[in-house]
C-alpha cells in the first residue's frame, strides 16, 4: 500500500515543514505564561499598594529580574502571535494587511527589547542604590 | 476562477443565537487585545520608574480611584485571559470539548476570574 500523499493533493495547502510553528509556539508561551503572569500580578499588586520605596526594592533581587524578564519575552512573544491572527482575520487589504503585520512584528521586537533592558537598568541602579 | 466578491458567504454571526461558548470566544480575543495595550501600559510604567519624579506622578495617578479602575480592568483581562486560556489548552488535550462540558468549564472560568480579581484587590482597598 502506498501511504505518500500524491503531490497534486498536497500543492497549495500551504508548508508541510512550518505549517504548525505559529500553533505550537502559541502554546507554549501560553503555558510559560500561567505561571509567570500570576507571579507578575502579584508582585505588581504588591509594590502598588506598598509604596514608591518598595517598588524600587523589587529590582533588587536578581530572581524577580530574571522572572520579570522571562514574562517579558513570554508575554510578547504570545501577543505578537495573538495580535498576527487577528490582524490577518479583519484586515482585508492586502496593503493595509502587510504593512499591520510588519508594524506588529517589529514592535512587539522594539517594545520588548526596551523592556528588558529597562528592567536590567533598573536592577544595576537599585543594587546600588539599597547597598 | 470566481473572484472573491461574489463567492457565498457562510452564515454571519447575527443569525446566531447568544450562548455562553460564542460569547467566551469573542471575550478571550476582545481580551487579549486588551491586554496586549496592557503589555504597551506595562513598558509605560517601566520607562516612568527610570526617572523617580515621573514615577512618583504615576505612582499617585494609580493610588487615585481612576487610576485603579484602569489596574483593576488590566487585572480582569489578565485572569479571565488566564482562566480561559487554560480551558484552551485542556481542549488542545482533546479533554471536555463536548457541549456541556465546555458550558460548564466556561462557568468555572467566569468564577475563578471574578475569585482571582477579588483576591488580588480586596486587600488593597481595606
Amino acid at each position: 500500500m502506498n501511504y505518500r500523499s500524491q503531490l497534486h493533493h498536497a500543492r497549495g495547502k500551504g508548508s508541510g515543514k512550518s505549517g504548525t510553528h505559529h500553533w505550537w509556539m502559541q502554546r507554549l508561551t501560553a503555558l510559560a505564561l500561567v505561571p509567570l503572569s500570576i507571579w507578575m500580578v502579584v508582585a505588581m499588586a504588591g509594590v502598588m499598594s506598598e509604596g514608591i520605596y518598595e517598588t524600587y526594592f523589587w529590582f533588587v533581587s536578581p530572581l524577580n529580574v530574571a522572572g520579570a524578564i522571562m514574562f517579558i519575552i513570554a508575554l510578547f512573544y504570545h501577543l505578537q502571535l495573538g495580535m498576527q491572527v487577528v490582524v490577518e482575520d479583519y484586515v482585508h487589504h492586502p496593503k493595509v494587511k502587510m504593512f499591520g503585520l510588519i508594524k506588529l512584528k517589529l514592535g512587539t521586537w522594539f517594545l520588548a527589547i526596551i523592556a528588558i533592558v529597562m528592567v536590567i537598568r533598573l536592577h544595576f541602579v537599585t543594587e546600588k542604590l539599597f547597598s | 476562477m470566481r473572484s472573491p466578491n461574489d463567492r457565498p458567504l457562510s452564515p454571519h454571526l447575527g443569525i446566531y443565537r447568544w450562548q455562553w461558548t460564542m460569547l467566551f470566544s469573542i471575550m478571550h480575543r476582545v481580551s487579549g487585545v486588551a491586554l496586549s495595550v496592557g503589555a504597551v501600559y506595562l513598558v509605560v510604567w517601566l520607562g516612568t520608574l527610570q526617572f523617580p519624579y515621573v514615577y512618583s506622578t504615576f505612582f499617585y495617578v494609580h493610588s487615585g480611584i481612576l487610576g485603579k479602575l484602569i489596574l483593576i480592568g488590566f487585572t480582569t483581562a489578565t485572569f479571565f485571559h488566564l482562566f480561559n486560556g487554560i480551558r484552551h489548552l485542556i481542549w488542545d488535550t482533546g479533554a471536555w470539548l463536548d457541549l456541556p462540558q465546555a458550558e460548564r468549564s466556561a462557568y468555572f472560568v467566569l468564577g475563578a476570574t471574578l475569585i482571582a480579581v477579588l483576591l488580588v484587590w480586596v486587600p488593597l482597598f481595606v
